[in-house]
């Protein structure tokens, strides 16, 4: 068990002990991958928020019934790939997806760690973040949520695999052709 | 490798180190370095994998998002104590509410007075029962009052009557006559008190007939 792991099973054990407060960690700990993971799904960013916020809920509501047979990063993430998958599903006949590029009303912005020295080198890297977050949210369903478990969360195959519940070759497949997907729409924009 | 490039999945495993093999893995890299649209491919993968790991640098632009999601949290965790405790404290102000309508005398009186109700129903019907019994044994009734019923009845159907008054207060004397304005003395009138029905019925002493050769009846008073 890593680090990171163990500190959070101290935290659960914690809450679990009536520490309510204690679960603030693990908010602080998940809430950049939450909201970005939820903003890519829903891309509205009020909703982003409520849908972040609840899904913490949720998982201190379910926090008893986490049996820690897999990680706990692995058991959140569950969470939150199936909070969105039934919030796409419910909203799916009312989405319509934007074929411009330009920039929505709804976009927030984003927030870079402030390392660039170059001012100009940020504004460049902003606009190209914001046409990859664009091509992100028009790949089809199963390819974008694996997209952003793997090459923005970091996840591995296995865990992928779990909190899909879906095979390992079938997560290699699905990683694979979203690559390829998005390195064409990339390609296509002129950007890479 | 299909034709002379490499397959996509062959480059995104590459990217991921999930090539075990170092044999093949140092001859998918040789054919990248040798080859101008393998290399420009694998570029642009490695450019995409870049851009996507970039992403995951932003952070949420709400920073008091944990202390928000803790006040829901605990709002929550309210409302569900306030919602588990709601049948008992409904019970609790049921029981409240029924003690102090019961107190203000707004319910249970009825209750009381149909009490009330039955008790003079049945001292009601016990004295239309002793009337009866009396009637039965040809004594004659003089006075029904609230206390007692007063009659008068031949010595000899006194003892059968007595009897049939079962376990009842009975107060009587020997009188000469029937009539009932003759004086009686209830001063010295002898009180029997609830006798068990068995023992009136058959272990009670009869009185004896020998009062005095005048005494031809007995005038008795049946009380409530």
């Amino acid at each position: 068990m890593s680090n990171s792991d163990s500190e959070d099973i101290q935290v659960i054990d914690k809450v679990l002990a009536g520490d309510i407060e204690a679960f603030s960690v693990i908010i602080d700990k998940y809430r950049d991958k939450t909201f970005n993971y939820v903003y890519s799904q829903v891309k509205d960013y009020d909703e982003t928020l409520d849908i972040t916020q609840e899904i913490f809920i949720m998982t201190m509501e379910a926090l008893a019934s986490f049996r820690r047979e897999s990680k706990f990063s692995t058991w959140f993430y569950s969470i939150m790939v199936n909070y969105c998958k039934n919030y796409r599903k419910k909203n799916s006949r009312y989405n319509v997806i934007s074929i411009n590029s330009s920039r929505g009303d709804d976009e927030y912005d984003l927030q870079l760690p402030d390392e660039r020295e170059n001012p100009e080198e940020e504004v460049i890297m902003n606009e190209s973040l914001r046409i990859v977050k664009e091509e992100i949210g028009m790949l089809p369903d199963d390819y974008r949520e694996i997209l952003l478990l793997r090459d923005i969360q970091g996840l591995s195959y296995n865990e992928i695999a779990e909190i899909l519940d879906i095979s390992l070759s079938n997560v290699k497949v699905r990683i694979h052709r979203g690559r390829e997907f998005l390195k064409n729409r990339l390609t296509a924009r002129g950007l890479i | 490798m299909s034709g002379d490039h490499i397959p996509f999945h062959k480059m995104s495993d590459l990217c991921d180190n999930e090539i075990r093999a170092c044999e093949e893995r140092d001859s998918l890299m040789e054919h990248i370095q040798s080859c101008p649209e393998c290399a420009l491919e694998f570029r642009r993968l490695g450019k995409t994998l870049d851009l996507c790991r970039e992403l995951s640098c932003i952070s949420c632009p709400e920073h008091d998002l944990p202390a928000r999601t803790m006040r829901s949290i605990r709002s929550a965790r309210k409302k569900k104590l306030l919602l588990k405790s709601m049948p008992a404290m409904a019970a609790s102000l049921l029981i409240i509410a029924g003690v102090s309508l019961f107190n203000a005398g707004i319910i249970g009186v009825h209750d009381r007075a149909t009490v009330a109700d039955d008790s003079s129903r049945k001292s009601f019907s016990d004295s239309e029962r002793v009337i009866e019994i009396i009637r039965d044994h040809s004594a004659a009734i003089s006075q029904v009052t609230d206390e007692y019923v007063e009659g008068t009845v031949p010595l000899s159907s006194f003892n059968n009557l007595r009897k049939h008054l079962g376990s009842r207060r009975v107060a009587y004397l020997l009188v000469e006559e029937s009539d009932p304005d003759s004086g009686a003395q209830w001063g010295n009138a002898i009180e029997e008190v609830g006798l068990d029905d068995g023992q009136s019925a058959g272990n009670r002493e009869p009185i004896p007939g020998g009062h005095g050769a005048a005494a031809q009846y007995v005038r008795f008073r049946v009380f409530r």
